[in-house]
């Protein structure tokens, strides 16, 4: 169980405070309510690279990460196609010059062109390490825009192509600074050995001057219902088989969703897990196969995804992950196996809770999404899910006509 | 309300010193050393079971390796499919490692769920049943893992590295082959886990809340096993002189490569090691660092760039590692080189070292954090020998270290004419 207290200031930034006296670190997580759905379909890895404009100073602050150095601070970011996250920890008596540092580049970034060139670069070689320069590196490049084809979750938090991030100006990081980067748009929660009462009157000193956005409301395409299911066929050079099937789900947090949540938990948590046993153990068809959810804010996949044993034909692998998703719906998840996805997730739960810097940043994540109490009820939705309501979720997800399938070939 | 002043920093907090919460030292059943460490408010424990012999001790290739991964797939008296279902159950998850020094594994288990896990944790550790079948299907799926780490660039300067530094044969040099790992049969794994897995060489560091009433659960599950004594023949491998200088790895189209620099060094227990864990830092150790700000910040030649000083028990390496554009790795071979004679051409300003002072004492308090740090702290001086004497040794070292000590330390060991250098990809 986790407590919190919360403030909201007059210029709409939200303010969580949890107090742990267990630790003699602070840990400073503000989160943006932005992120690569928000970019336009021509100037996609935007919000990534502002991340890292963010770190080449600030109007009163020429280097972020000297000063937070200084005070023994570790810190960094992440972008996702949802948020932007920026998190320091620091020994908890510095935690004044956290707040020094977050509410002056919240106040007013630096806008240079020397750093917008230098990270340009730097962006561009993430994009070729992460990406371009790793075998199956590009699959979410190709995955997303054969899953979607309307919502902006058609591209990669990177981007689709280098040349998007080349071509980005300072006239656009000026206007995304100011249309998103603003209290308005943004979660605060602070951990630590604090008063919240100290937490919200140091959040109203440094970010209380701070001007609100008024951005207006989201307003993203829907993606339309999938009529006809999608097959893609990559011959790359890599030397194995891989197989991706992407299934639509519901958004994080909305009726169905920690029913498919718990799906791929049973096909593929642990070792005991239907997928691996079968699969990779008993008919020996993968070397790795998972299922995920990619969890989002608006609906997102529900992924299936394995390395071929070679040897092994993309059709028989498929038609075996097939089998299993059928056997969901056809057949009801013994109560036994149901108790122990929920022991699973459970445990999980309890060990995510010893380290505060998840704890700040599941708290802002929920409260960003208008629910802060979802971190201390979220797992009772999990804990009332019956064999029947698993079986109506695989039903309605895992139909043939609703599924987008990459084969990743190895080049003969 | 006056005006706030933004262009001034919140007056500094200087660092304050912290006790250390220490582990208390226990004796189990058949004589085997626990050691317990309690924090955190949350009900949960890690418990690590170390064996203290590794592929040093292995006299058939990946023989230590293999043993370990194979603990989980079956035991004398049950099937590697009844334990994964009994410990998922649970919700109980465990961690294996296999170095070249030590190897065993971590239980992560919530402590409500503690004595339903042990007895099954301790069979699959002092009773694997080393399966045929079972290896097959593990070889099979390691060779492919294999095959797909050799396509990274990443992948293969390191292996080319490593090979370099102490030598392919050595045991912290050798890099896993694919016929090696076709060769290893289930009678030389049952062979090595009679000789290491011993009730003699086994040590047991519990973490979290209420450790201490793990003991009695340990005591019970180990009482049910008959103690075991340990076969480790002393082996002896010689360190081949490194030859310093280039190696290329080709790799055709590659969009990056990677680039490996280093040489053998000192470690955790020469007195010169915690001043140069300094000297690293400053050079390439954290976000900061020259290397980072060179070849990161100021030229944009790569995503990022590290060094670091890593000390196995009878061995260490130093290595510099980054992935950069294709197109510009000549120049940041160059770069770093210059860092690297800049070190050691003058004595570093004492602006930069506070600097690298605060952020080492700030880092230092969260590698105490929790109780699973706390244990980790202790396990990284107990196996060298060392006490927690070192700490005391490293702040100090941290807190006072000066520019013209860090410049002799440059001089002794960063001569870069010293270095293997591998780029991988061109």
């Amino acid at each position: 169980m986790i407590t919190y207290q919360k403030h909201t200031l007059s210029n709409g930034l939200r303010v969580v405070a949890h107090q742990n006296y267990d630790t003699q670190l602070g840990t400073f997580n503000l989160m943006y309510d932005v992120g690569a759905r928000d970019e336009q379909a021509d100037k996609t890895g935007f919000a990534h690279l502002f991340e890292h404009l963010m770190f080449g100073g600030s109007v009163n602050i020429a280097e972020y990460d000297a000063v937070a150095q200084r005070i023994g601070a570790e810190n960094n970011a992440f972008t996702n196609n949802d948020i932007t996250n920026y998190y320091l920890t620091f020994p908890a008596n510095q935690l004044e010059t956290a707040f020094w540092l977050e509410s002056d580049r919240m106040l007013q970034l630096d806008f240079s062109d020397r750093s917008l060139e230098v990270q340009r670069a730097v962006v561009i070689e993430e994009f070729k390490q992460r990406y371009l320069n790793q075998p199956y590196g590009d699959v979410w490049l190709k995955l997303r825009p054969l899953a979607y084809t309307k919502h902006p979750y058609l591209w990669a938090t990177i981007g689709k192509e280098l040349s998007h991030i080349e071509n980005a100006t300072l006239e656009d990081v000026k206007a995304f600074f100011y249309t998103h980067y603003r209290p308005d748009n943004a979660v605060l929660c602070v951990s630590g050995p604090f008063e919240p009462a100290h937490i919200f009157a140091l959040t109203e000193k440094w970010f209380g001057e701070i001007p609100a956005s008024g951005r207006p409301a989201r307003k993203l395409p829907v993606e339309p219902e999938q009529l006809v299911q999608r097959r893609e066929i990559v011959q790359a050079d890599v030397p194995v088989d891989a197989l991706y099937i992407a299934f639509h789900m519901p958004a994080k947090g909305k009726p169905g969703y920690h029913a498919t949540d718990m799906l791929t938990d049973v096909l593929s948590r642990g070792k005991s897990s239907r997928l691996y046993r079968r699969l990779v153990k008993e008919q020996g068809l993968f070397s790795q196969v998972n299922a995920y959810i990619t969890g989002e804010q608006d609906p997102g996949l529900l992924l299936v995804s394995g390395q071929l044993v070679r040897g092994v034909t993309m059709a028989d692998a498929e038609a075996a992950i097939w089998t299993e998703l059928q056997r969901l719906q056809n057949e009801l998840v013994p109560q036994e196996e149901l108790q122990k996805n929920l022991n699973q997730i459970e445990a999980s739960l309890v060990f995510s809770e010893t380290q505060g810097l998840n704890v700040a940043m599941n708290l802002a994540y929920y409260t960003l999404q208008g629910d802060t109490e979802a971190i201390n009820s979220d797992f009772e939705h999990y804990r009332v899910l019956t064999p029947k309501d698993l079986q109506a979720q695989a039903q309605f997800l895992f139909q043939p006509h609703k599924a987008s399938i990459l084969e990743y070939h190895a080049q003969a | 309300m006056p005006k706030l002043n933004r262009q001034q920093s919140p007056p500094a907090a200087a660092f304050e010193a912290f006790e250390i919460a220490q582990v208390r030292a226990h004796r189990l059943e058949h004589n085997i050393p626990a050691y317990t460490l309690e924090a955190g408010e949350q009900a949960v424990l890690r418990i690590d079971f170390v064996v203290g012999s590794g592929s040093w001790d292995e006299e058939v290739r990946l023989a230590a390796s293999l043993t370990n991964r194979m603990l989980q797939e079956g035991t004398r008296m049950r099937s590697g499919r009844e334990i994964a279902e009994q410990l998922d159950y649970y919700g109980a998850y465990l961690q294996y490692e296999a170095g070249a020094d030590r190897c065993g594994m971590s239980l992560y288990t919530l402590h409500k769920h503690l004595d339903a896990v042990l007895p099954t944790v301790l069979e699959l550790l002092f009773q694997p049943g080393f399966p045929l079948a079972e290896l097959e299907i593990t070889v099979r799926n390691h060779l492919q893992q294999l095959e797909v780490d050799a396509q990274k660039v990443s992948s293969m300067a390191r292996r080319q590295f490593m090979k370099a530094v102490f030598g392919e044969e050595h045991p912290y040099g050798y890099q896993t082959l694919a016929e090696d790992l076709k060769a290893v049969r289930p009678d030389q794994l049952a062979r090595f886990h009679k000789r290491h897995y011993t009730t003699d060489n086994v040590t047991i560091v519990i973490a979290g809340w209420r450790p201490e009433a793990a003991l009695e659960s340990l005591n019970k599950a180990l009482g049910q096993l008959s103690a075991c004594e340990s076969n480790k023949s002393l082996r002896e491998h010689p360190v081949l002189t490194t030859v310093p200088g280039r190696i290329e790895v080709p790799k055709a189209g590659a969009l990056q490569h990677a680039l490996r620099l280093g040489k053998p060094m000192i470690g955790k227990t020469d007195p010169d090691y915690v001043g140069l864990k300094v000297l690293n830092t400053l050079l390439g150790g954290y976000f900061g660092s020259r290397l980072m700000s060179n070849l990161r910040e100021d030229k944009g030649y790569t995503y990022g760039v590290g060094s670091a000083v890593m000390s196995y028990e009878r061995g260490a390496f130093f290595t510099i590692a980054t992935e950069v554009g294709a197109d510009v790795s000549e120049a940041a071979m160059a770069e770093i080189i210059k860092e690297v004679s800049l070190l050691r051409a003058e004595p570093v300003g004492q602006d930069e070292l506070d600097a690298v002072r605060s952020y080492l004492q700030g880092v230092y308090l969260s590698n105490f954090d929790g109780a699973f740090a706390l244990a980790d702290r202790f396990k990284d001086v107990h196996f060298f020998g060392l006490d927690y004497s070192y700490y005391d040794h490293y702040i100090s070292t941290v807190q006072n270290i000066t520019p013209e000590a860090l410049h002799v330390l440059a001089q002794k060991y960063l001569d870069p004419t010293s270095f293997i250098a591998v780029r991988a990809g061109s």
